[in-house]
């Protein structure tokens, strides 16, 4: 992209970056969360712990889970029942934590819930929408509910249905709404109060491609256009990859891993060589050379390279053996490593042969 | 990221062509704010004001029938004069005898309308995922129903008060007859509006499917009444047992409004129960403020 052109738009479009938290911030000083700055994690918990009362001693959703999330584009990823829903509905203060704590925008959840929730918005996974009002109608309201006047309050409501592609549809009511157009309502109806934070529960439910795709856009333009930080809760990891820069990995109610998007996907240590035949002959020169290297199927080895040093071993190798080397390519993680019971097994059962 | 041409074209020449996405920096007005909003929306949504033509015939058919006693009373008045006493029985004394019935079918209209909704639709989520608890969802719609009784209420009665002035032989008659009588008046609407809401909303809260919750408020109202009023004249009930008068819901009606206004109790059950007026009474408030204590501990409980 064009830096210079790309954020001189942007910059315009945005207000200006002290309205959120400097001195021109127009909230009344008693609703104003005081201590909040850019600086303080989005998002902290505290051994976080639900368990759920049941037969059995319960189920246990969230297990001592402590994780600081900043400002940005997250994903929240684990499996069905891994804890997301749970772990958002106690950010926004609709469930109190078994035990442990938790902050948002630099408040705690259990003493300042519903200073949190004016400025956070939740776009639940499950369908929310009365069938008998109009998008209009329903969105309006509630961003008169989220506080904000009523001129006000309409006036957002159409700019934010225009923003997520809803134009006539918007006069009619929700109960002939296709899935598509009933998530960008719900989409529209958590950006409508201008939040700081945006908490997304699985959006692109029941979307077909070319809405998954539309959706993930408009998350993507939100974060990065719009500066409302974003916790996407997804099962799916390609769209974790495709719009989030950091990623939570949880599972059973577990911290798997927090950290940015380019180290999950990083080297493992591993280099693929591919070879139009010879596989075999090629890992025994790597390993008679003292490299770990395994056959992975007719045409391809596995060689653990902590360095630069394989790279020439397997050209001369190659070479004097007279084997068409077609591609020698540095193994990359995937997300989907995270959920393997050890993440480093695909980098160990290349070095085992 | 790549911007929309567009958009990029439109901020070149400077004009505004697509504004994109704009912050908000107005006033954000909080909570209060969130339970008047909703409050307003529920008090209209009772009488069907901002929702289709059809939500309107209920309320504003049964508002027209609790007003029909009152203008009878009225014209009755004009042309009978002194001896109207004698001639009808409607008074602001007994006009909620005669209505009760009326405000019972709009509570079974309108409750469900007003709570079941929400559930059925899992729209609560979005309201407490807001600056708006639990209790102030449950006050603001247990207002706007209160509020609306009220109204209904309160007209009608406000036509006997005008009607006793003006068709009285001189004003000085009229108003002091009239005056003593406002009070009384405006206690027994309030108590009975939060008798008639606090039953329909608690009942609705825990049927959120609608047929279910107007059938249970319609047994309450009507059924019970006739069930107990049966048992207490039929059935020479001894001592403590005689107490079941104490379960008929207009029986506890018109204890109230005989005790307020400080005339004999119409209502059947309490007469033949024997039952002093003022324990109906006290039982009417009793009800009122117990149905409003579970109606908010339900909703601390709901899930959403």
């Amino acid at each position: 992209m064009k830096e210079g052109a790309g954020t001189g738009v942007v910059a315009s479009l945005r207000r200006p970056a002290t309205a959120r938290d400097g001195p021109a911030d127009p909230w009344p000083a008693q609703l104003r969360p005081p201590t909040y700055t850019a600086r303080m994690p989005l998002i902290a918990t505290e051994s976080l712990t639900k368990r759920y009362p049941g037969p059995g001693g319960g189920v246990l959703a969230l297990d001592a889970l402590s994780v600081e999330i900043e400002p940005g584009i997250v994903g929240l990823v684990g499996a069905n029942g891994a804890g997301k829903s749970t772990f958002l509905r106690i950010l926004l203060g609709l469930l109190a934590p078994t035990s442990g704590r938790a902050s948002v925008l630099g408040l705690d959840t259990a003493s300042h819930g519903a200073r949190i929730r004016e400025r956070v918005g939740y776009m639940p996974e499950h369908d929310v929408l009365p069938p008998d009002l109009t998008a209009t109608d329903l969105v309006a309201h509630l961003a008169e509910i989220s506080g904000l006047p009523r001129t006000a309050a309409r006036e957002r409501t159409a700019d934010v249905l225009r923003h997520v592609g809803l134009f006539e549809e918007r006069y009619r009511q929700i109960g002939g709404y296709s899935t598509g157009m009933r998530q960008r309502v719900k989409l529209a109806q958590a950006l409508v109060h201008d939040p700081r934070l945006l908490l997304l529960d699985e959006p692109t439910n029941g979307l077909d491609p070319s809405g998954r795709d539309e959706m993930l856009d408009l998350i993507r333009r939100t974060g990065t256009e719009f500066g409302i930080a974003v916790l996407l809760c997804s099962h799916l990891l390609g769209e974790i990859e495709r719009v989030c820069d950091h990623v939570v990995a949880i599972d059973g109610g577990r911290l798997l891993r927090s950290a940015s998007l380019a180290s999950f996907t990083g080297r493992t240590g591993t280099l693929i060589v591919e070879v139009d035949e010879g596989a075999d002959d090629l890992a025994a020169d790597l390993v008679a050379a003292g490299f770990r290297a395994r056959v992975d199927g007719p045409r391809r080895v596995l060689v653990a390279a902590q360095d630069e040093r394989p790279y020439d071993l397997i050209r001369d190798a190659a070479a004097t053996r007279g084997l068409a080397l077609i591609r020698i390519e540095a193994a990359r993680h995937r997300v989907e490593d995270l959920f393997r019971d050890d993440p480093d097994e695909e980098g160990a059962r290349g070095t085992a042969a | 990221m790549a911007l929309p041409p567009d958009l990029v074209a439109g901020s070149a020449t400077g004009s505004i062509f697509d504004l994109g996405y704009r912050g908000y920096d107005g006033p954000r007005l909080g909570r209060r704010h969130a339970i008047s909003t909703l409050f307003a929306q529920s008090l209209k949504w009772t009488f069907g004001i901002g929702r289709g033509g059809r939500a309107k015939i209920a309320p504003f058919a049964l508002a027209g029938l609790t007003l029909l006693p009152a203008v009878l009373a009225v014209g009755i008045r004009a042309l009978a004069g002194p001896a109207t006493e004698r001639v009808s029985p409607i008074t602001p004394q007994s006009y909620l005898t005669f209505v009760q019935t009326f405000i019972a079918f709009f509570v079974t209209a309108q409750a469900p309308e007003l709570l079941g909704r929400d559930q059925r639709h899992h729209v609560l989520t979005l309201y407490f995922s807001r600056a708006l608890g639990r209790t102030d969802y449950a006050l603001a719609k247990y207002g706007a129903l209160v509020c609306a009784l009220a109204l209904v209420l309160l007209v009608p009665q406000a036509v006997l008060l005008l009607g006793i002035v003006f068709a009285s032989i001189d004003l000085g008659a009229g108003l002091g007859e009239a005056i003593p009588l406002v009070l009384p008046i405006l206690l027994s609407t309030v108590v009975a509006a939060a008798f008639f809401s606090g039953i329909g909303l608690v009942i609705a809260a825990f049927t959120p499917r609608r047929a279910f919750a107007a059938g249970a408020i319609v047994a309450t109202f009507l059924v019970l009444s006739g069930v107990v009023q049966v048992l207490v004249v039929q059935g020479r009930l001894r001592d403590p047992l005689r107490y079941v008068a104490l379960l008929d819901p207009y029986a506890l009606l018109d204890g109230l409004a005989s005790t307020l206004f400080g005339v004999a109790g119409r209502n059947v059950t309490v007469t033949r129960s024997g039952i002093d007026p003022g324990i109906f009474a006290a039982g009417a408030c009793v009800v009122a403020v117990t149905t409003l204590i579970v109606l908010v501990l339900r909703y601390r409980r709901i899930e959403a």
